[in-house]
């Protein structure tokens, strides 16, 4: 039952609908949902507060009543051992980073920034860079080394990069091993041709596995880049997990 | 006998309503202050314009599905949010009512509207006769 609450005593006319909302409690009749998602004359009322959206007895924010008026969504909530720890208005609130591992089988799910959900991971180096492997997060060691490790089965989607010289050349090659096998036995699987650049970004669509190992060596082309970063953006495509480790020695 | 005659021959020919007609209708409850639609309009927004000369409302008749009580109102709309009222027909615990009416005058190009004035009613339909001269 989708209400609104008029607090202002007196009756209001949605203009554009024709609808006197009376004071007080007020349910919108189902077969009018469609009229009142369409309005645009009841934000105003809503975003002031004269309306306060209530919806099965629970009083909304302005946001989340705006939400419930006009894109007839629904809550859905996410329960932890049977008690609702997290309620969304819609199913998608970028807002509201949450996980839990309340469903058994391994598979975790995730609220927000699940399936399709867009992550990154950081590489740099603090110098001139001429066939260098690059450092991973907080320039701690390079990524042949410490190698970046990928949480869920993803796209990587984007590769960014910016360095603090213009007219860099450089081959920016990804590496990648799988967890449980010798990193010397990494592969190239991808390479970004810099040429004249100081800053660019690149759209590629990559798959890599859970637990996959990354590595990004920069390889000489010309005129060196310096302090140079890179940033992967990644798009989960699957959210089956299982826990890995490895010992591997080796390098990339 | 030739008055009598007279008048009604005087009524089959002025004796016009428009096509299709002027009617309102809504679903569900409406609370007072609630304008009808026409075709799905609110009729706040656009209404029904007249298509005949010296009009005159000579019948309203209304109808909703429980016994309320209510008073459905018919105005002319003169702009955005501006009306003026014309007649208006009361219903007390009823689920329809026709009344007739007399010296309520539309004239050509009027945009006629109708909402709830008072009480609570559900799925109402409304409808007027006018009488008028074809253009």
């Amino acid at each position: 039952m989708r209400q609104l609450n008029n607090t202002t005593g007196l009756a209001i006319l949605i203009e554009d609908i024709g609808v006197s909302v009376p004071a007080g409690l007020y349910t919108i009749p189902p077969e009018r949902y469609l009229y009142f998602a369409a309005s645009v004359n009841i934000d105003t009322p809503i975003n002031s507060g004269q309306f306060v959206v209530v919806y099965k007895g629970v009083n909304l924010n302005s946001f989340d009543g705006r939400a419930l008026i006009h894109e007839l969504t629904d809550y859905v909530d996410v329960k932890l051992n049977g008690t609702v720890v997290k309620r969304h208005v819609s199913s998608i609130d970028l807002t509201g980073g949450f996980l839990t591992t309340d469903v058994g089988s391994g598979e975790l799910q995730v609220s927000s920034g699940g399936i399709g959900g867009l992550y990154s991971i950081q590489f740099g180096l603090d110098k001139k860079v001429k066939d260098d492997w690059l450092f991973t997060v907080l320039q701690t060691e390079e990524s042949d080394k410490t190698p970046a490790i990928v949480p869920f089965a993803s796209q990587i989607r984007a590769i960014s990069f910016s360095n603090s010289r213009n007219n860099s050349d450089f081959d920016l090659q990804i590496f990648r091993s799988s967890m449980g096998t010798n990193n010397s036995s990494s592969t190239l699987i991808s390479t970004t041709a810099v040429r004249n650049a100081r800053h660019g970004i690149v759209y590629v669509n990559i798959s890599v596995a859970a637990g996959n190992k990354l590595a990004i060596f920069c390889a000489d082309a010309g005129d060196d880049p310096e302090d140079l970063i890179v940033i992967l953006y990644l798009q989960t495509t699957s959210l089956v997990a299982s826990n890995q480790q490895d010992n591997d020695s080796t390098n990339f | 006998m030739t008055l009598a005659f007279i008048e009604e021959i005087t009524n089959q020919v002025s004796a016009v309503s428009a096509s299709p007609g002027f009617s309102w209708g809504d679903t569900g409850s409406l609370n007072s202050g609630t304008f009808l639609l026409n075709d799905n309009v609110a009729s706040n927004r656009t209404g029904r314009i007249v298509p005949l000369q010296f009009g005159e409302i000579t019948q309203v008749f209304v109808a909703n599905e429980n016994a309320n009580t209510f008073t459905i109102e018919i105005l002319r709309r003169t702009g955005p949010n501006t009306f003026v009222p014309l007649t208006s027909v009361s219903l007390t615990a009823q689920r329809s009512k026709t009344e007739s009416k007399a010296g309520i005058n539309v004239g050509l190009g009027d945009e006629l509207a109708c909402r709830v004035s008072a009480g609570n009613c559900k799925n109402p339909v409304v409808g007027v006769i006018i009488r008028g001269t074809n253009v």
